[in-house]
């Protein structure tokens, strides 16, 4: 029973913090082009912005072709670039017994990264998350694969300490 | 059993006398020139009725259309050939009887990056010679995508040049320090006309002739010199634009496309200052070449606009009165290729590449010419 709930406990800190990370990288992406927009002259509304981040959140739906042609949409390439990299720092984790939040946030911040290499290699040099094409936008997204590392072994630790609380009363 | 057999019999005759019917009642035929060019990119037609044929990979040819022989052209520029890059337009000079010039665009890697370049050389039996570069444009990216190349002489003997967006830097298209998706105007000789259009922006570059633009892949005028422009969209909003001097088309600010993972670029369609096309396609058909047809060979076509189409491979006839699009029909599906450009020949049929991406040397040339004759 408590492998189940352990299991379930681990699920949902993961589906939790993906989504969140996946709202966070459409949300800044809208973000960029709406302040571009604003640059130009533009009248955003508090309407106009609402709807854009609606839109974005259903936009990322909609069928991409990344690395060997596989047809993938933005929140299914997050959530797999994040289960991989998640994993992996758990398996490492096993044998170098590293800070978990330092290094959870790192798996994020490299999954986030890979999201942005993989899809620029298929595309030669062609970045399809626009707000990554610079510096700045490219750090805010690492960032944000960061925090949502961070988040992930938050949740983590929280469901832990619940279930730990739960067997031993 | 046999009742199944009689009735797949019944309907494969129905089948083929439809089909056969079908082609009968076309007013055209679609004959192959040539099979076996490298990713054709444009057809230009020399005064002796041979075709120049331009390859992405980055050979030049000629063919012969009474011998049907291809002849590959020598001292062609060296291009970079990667993704969108390569040798793409190439267009002969309003007097090349008198002075053999063509023009070849194509992409060059720099130290600052890679970008489009214009050349112009005295063609002479099957031979590039006294190769002059006209224009480098200021667009230097390290992507490979979205050069424009596509090249029109006014009846002022002016260029035209397109130059895209180079996918990454579609903002600068706003900006006009650069040659990032914009078109262009220079002499024939590569210096800049003095009636070229004057800017507010101090830095503006003196060559901008119209900005705003992504991947402006077709160029073209009609009877009266009024420009045609068409660009590719990102997911939808392909246009077609009619071209005047100094104005902003407004990519990306306004746009009828959205970005290829289902992200807005911009949530405006229109706004004042800006330009808006005169037909947009959405879902995008990837539009690759144009051409008015003035001939009266097909005399049911003549004032109409070609475009040929890339995705799902077609070509279509528009009809344009007064500046607005009044019908669209979908042509030459039959020929079920992507289609990379369309030109008008000068005896009035229709010349046709289809570029066989994805399969080596399977580029074709294809004659659209009266079903009667």
């Amino acid at each position: 029973m408590y492998l189940i709930k352990l299991f379930f406990s681990l699920l949902l800190a993961f589906i939790f913090s993906a989504i969140l990370t996946s709202v966070f990288i459409l949300f800044q992406n809208t973000i960029w082009n709406i302040f571009w927009l604003k640059t130009q002259g533009f009248d955003i509304s508090f309407f106009v912005l609402v709807d854009s981040l609606f839109h974005d959140l259903r936009g990322g739906l909609s069928t991409i072709l990344i690395q060997w042609g596989i047809p993938i949409n933005m929140y299914s390439l997050i959530f797999i670039t994040l289960f991989l990299g998640y994993s992996l720092t758990a398996i490492i984790r096993f044998i170098i017994p590293i800070n978990a939040m330092f290094s959870f946030g790192f798996a994020g911040l490299v999954s986030v990264y890979g999201i942005i290499f993989y899809t620029r290699m298929t595309f030669d040099e062609i970045v399809l998350i626009s707000s990554a094409r610079e510096l700045m936008g490219l750090f805010i997204f690492c960032l944000i694969g960061f925090f949502g590392g961070i988040f992930f072994n938050q949740l983590k630790e929280f469901f832990l300490k619940v279930l730990k609380y739960e067997k031993n009363n | 059993m046999k009742k199944i057999t009689k009735y797949l019999l019944i309907f494969i005759i129905l089948f083929l006398l439809g089909s056969s019917a079908n082609a009968k009642d076309r007013i055209y035929k679609l004959e192959t020139l040539y099979e076996g060019l490298d990713m054709p990119w444009d057809i230009d037609f020399l005064p002796n009725g041979d075709f120049l044929v331009s390859e992405l990979t980055g050979k030049l040819k000629i063919y012969n259309p009474s011998l049907k022989t291809l002849t590959t052209v020598s001292n062609v520029p060296l291009v970079l050939s990667r993704s969108q890059g390569g040798l793409s337009d190439v267009e002969l000079h309003p007097d090349f009887e008198l002075n053999n010039l063509i023009y070849l665009s194509y992409s060059i890697k720099t130290k600052e990056g890679n970008t489009l370049r214009v050349s112009r050389a005295k063609l002479q039996e099957n031979t590039l010679v006294d190769i002059e570069t006209i224009h480098t444009a200021k667009a230097f990216r390290k992507t490979s995508a979205h050069y424009g190349a596509r090249l029109l002489f006014l009846k002022d003997n002016t260029l035209l040049i397109s130059s895209g967006d180079g996918f990454n830097h579609r903002e600068k298209s706003q900006e006009l320090d650069n040659h990032f998706g914009k078109i262009l105007r220079i002499n024939d000789d590569g210096t800049i006309p003095s009636d070229n259009p004057i800017f507010r922006d101090d830095k503006a570059l003196k060559d901008i002739f119209t900005y705003g633009h992504r991947n402006q892949q077709g160029l073209t005028k009609d009877i009266n010199g009024v420009i045609y422009s068409h660009e590719h969209g990102p997911k939808g909003g392909d246009e077609l634009n009619i071209i005047n001097p100094g104005l902003n088309y407004g990519w990306p600010a306004i746009t009828y496309g959205i970005d290829y993972n289902g992200t807005i670029i911009s949530p405006f369609k229109k706004k004042e200052g800006m330009e808006q096309p005169i037909k947009y396609w959405t879902p995008s058909i990837a539009l690759s070449d144009m051409t008015f047809y003035y001939s009266d060979l097909f005399s049911e076509w003549y004032g109409n606009l070609f475009i040929s189409a890339l995705s799902p491979g077609d070509v279509r006839r528009l009809v344009i009165k007064d500046n607005i699009v009044v019908s669209e029909e979908i042509m030459f599906k039959e020929i079920n290729s992507r289609i990379r450009s369309i030109k008008s020949s000068k005896n009035g049929n229709l010349i046709i590449l289809t570029d066989g991406r994805g399969k080596k040397n399977s580029g074709k040339i294809i004659k659209v010419s009266p079903n009667n004759l």
